[in-house]
């Protein structure tokens, strides 16, 4: 890259270029978003198995 | 510790759930590292192509997306055969945390994919052997995940989901080969055996990259088979011992 513009523009590939870096970082953020919810449904469900366990008779 | 024993150890659900919470962290570090490294070596520093001019850049992030399309495929095709034959829980956590994450490499790839064939080729989309293969596999990675999460009890959804894994493995090779075995609109492979076409300069960008996503995914995998674990020893005491406030 020799200028600050011919980077923003990507010659005249700035319309294909950027999307495909976005769409992937959108992406990669979602992947952390969804395992950090995978992680909140699993431990809530130890938990209700715990107190399910613990509140049925003997 | 032999590494007998370690792997051995590693099998264990409680013992892997202590030990990789650590090595998680590290990984993601390393990963960021790497990408940010490799998103300035790929679009500031590398050199435009002579012949797609700046938008071969596009290639830093299709080609490590579309290269763990494949990679995460075969890490769960044998998990999934170590989780049929062996009865490894492990594995088939490893399996299930294994799928969403592949879908996701495979979309990124297929849409990067289009985005760097419309100015090269002059279309978004075109049914050759390898964009209707990687198309394909996608829809394996989404079978694979609805298979897994279908069924009341887990091990009959594992075992589903392991089926349709072995059978789908086939679908890697045919894309890999998919541009030698067929004409395809797509180019060849830029690496053959160790070697590439790809001049230096350009290359070691894409090269930090690749291991920057393998780095993503390793920590990402790790994170997501702690919860897998947790959800199928739901009812062991160590478990719910470990999601105490």
């Amino acid at each position: 890259m020799t200028s600050w513009h011919e980077f923003v523009t990507m010659g005249r590939f700035g319309l294909f270029v950027w999307p495909a870096f976005g769409f992937g970082l959108i992406v990669m953020l979602l992947n952390i978003y969804w395992a950090r919810l995978r992680e909140k449904t699993a431990r809530r469900e130890v938990r209700q198995a715990r107190q399910a366990e613990e509140e049925s008779p003997q | 510790m032999t590494l007998k024993t370690f792997l051995h150890r590693l099998g264990s659900p409680p013992y892997f759930y202590q030990i990789s919470k650590p090595w998680g962290r590290a990984f993601a570090w390393i990963g960021l590292g790497l990408i940010l490294v490799g998103l300035y070596g790929g679009l500031w520093l590398a050199p435009p192509d002579y012949q797609q001019g700046n938008g071969f850049r596009i290639m830093y992030v299709h080609v490590p997306s579309a290269w763990m399309s494949l990679f995460v495929f075969m890490v769960i095709a044998v998990a999934s055969f170590i989780g049929l034959v062996w009865r490894m829980r492990l594995a088939d956590a490893v399996a299930a945390a294994s799928a969403p994450l592949g879908a996701a490499f495979t979309a990124v790839a297929l849409v990067t994919g289009s985005l760097w064939g419309k100015p090269m080729w002059g279309t978004y989309w075109v049914w050759d052997a390898r964009l209707t293969s990687e198309l394909i596999l996608f829809f394996l990675y989404l079978g694979i995940i609805t298979l897994n999460r279908s069924f009341e009890d887990q091990k009959t959804g594992d075992k589903a989901a392991a089926i349709l894994a072995l059978i789908g493995a086939i679908d890697v090779p045919i894309v890999h080969y998919s541009v030698d075995w067929w004409q395809t609109l797509h180019q060849g492979s830029s690496f053959k055996g160790l070697t590439s076409e790809i001049a230096p300069s350009m290359l070691w960008p894409l090269l930090v990259m690749m291991a920057g996503f393998m780095f993503y995914y390793a920590w990402l995998v790790l994170w997501r088979t702690r919860s897998e674990i947790l959800l199928r020893e739901m009812d062991r005491e160590w478990a719910q011992r470990v999601v105490e406030p």
